[in-house]
């Protein structure tokens, strides 16, 4: 091989070395492009479920109007009742799944339903309200939990709750 | 200067160049992130917790009963007399065992009380995050705050 080859072909090389770096380089470049993306993602779902769960607590549909935190038994079971197909709410609670839990005093571990709001037992025969039902086919969702007060005004009393939104993400 | 010399040079400043670079990387990928969000988050609804808690009635079944967990703190803890009877045992254990806060109950005279009993956080890398001192008795006074012990990060 002469000097000339062997010049040209490590040319070649450098070339094609260089090359290679550069390749793995975008690739890091995007990735991590990519994951930030995908945080920053996650990050405004979180905040939105966050945005949700303070604008649930003050809804005049839910609220117990005196107190900040505060939810009403029976805004619930009459938002039950008009919620059904409602395109409003389809749009504003999107694919989320909200549910109240009480925590305490303890009741029996059973749904709020119609039938159980109107039985005399009432809250101690059930232990949470399903508020709405996401109508979704993805499977990976974040559970936010907050602490709310619970008002049962048939006997003027407060019971210890937890808010959960479940929040359906692609 | 010789030609091998020279090449010499070039190849330690783009190994140089290339090590700076894989530093630099290494900094931002193993740079620990602080979600101050989640901080926040986690401030609010351990505040919310402990002002929903002291408005809590104990009692669901009796009208005229309208004791709060507010009322039973203030009769249980100045004298300590039926205390673990009436709140700590039925009530606050039921609440936070097996959760991630800590109940710090103070009086004055006297020590704080934590619920569930124990010192610190389970994890001692846990971050904690304390919220203010609600009062719910001026004299003699008694205050209640929550401390919430989060994962490590």
């Amino acid at each position: 091989m002469k000097k000339g080859q062997i010049e040209y072909m490590e040319t070649i090389f450098v070339l094609l070395i260089l090359t290679i770096i550069i390749f793995i380089g975008v690739i890091l470049i995007y990735s991590f492009y990519s994951k930030s993306l995908n945080e920053k993602g996650e990050e405004f779902t979180d905040i939105d479920a966050v945005i949700l769960t303070s604008s649930i607590i003050a809804m005049p549909e839910f609220t117990c109007g005196k107190n900040t935190n505060c939810i009403d038994a029976l805004n619930i079971w009459a938002f039950q009742q008009t919620i059904h197909n409602n395109p409003h709410y389809k749009a504003f609670f999107n694919d989320k799944d909200i549910t109240l839990e009480i925590i305490y005093p303890t009741t029996t571990k059973k749904e709020c339903t119609d039938i159980e709001v109107k039985q005399e037992g009432f809250p101690q025969n059930c232990n949470y309200f399903i508020l709405y039902k996401a109508t979704t086919t993805k499977k990976n969702r974040e559970i936010i939990q907050t602490p709310v007060q619970l008002y049962i005004p048939s006997l003027n009393k407060r019971a210890l709750g937890i808010l959960n939104i479940i929040v359906y993400k692609p | 200067m010789k030609k091998g010399q020279i090449e010499i040079i070039g190849l330690a400043v783009i190994i140089i160049i290339l090590a700076v670079s894989l530093i630099i990387a290494l900094f931002f990928i193993l740079k620990p992130k602080i979600n101050v969000l989640e901080d926040q988050r986690q401030s609010i609804r351990a505040s919310s917790l402990l002002n929903t808690l002291i408005e809590t009635n104990t009692n669901l079944t009796d009208k005229n009963n309208k004791t709060t967990i507010k009322d039973l703190l203030i009769a249980c803890y100045p004298n300590q007399q039926n205390c673990e009877k009436n709140i700590k045992e039925p009530i606050l254990n039921k609440i936070f065992n097996n959760t991630e806060y800590i109940l710090i109950i103070k009086q004055d005279p006297g020590g704080p009380i934590k619920i569930p009993n124990k010192d610190d956080c389970q994890n001692p890398r846990a971050d904690k995050i304390n919220t203010d001192p609600i009062v719910i008795q001026a004299t003699p006074r008694m205050t209640i705050s929550l401390t919430l012990c989060s994962p490590e990060r």
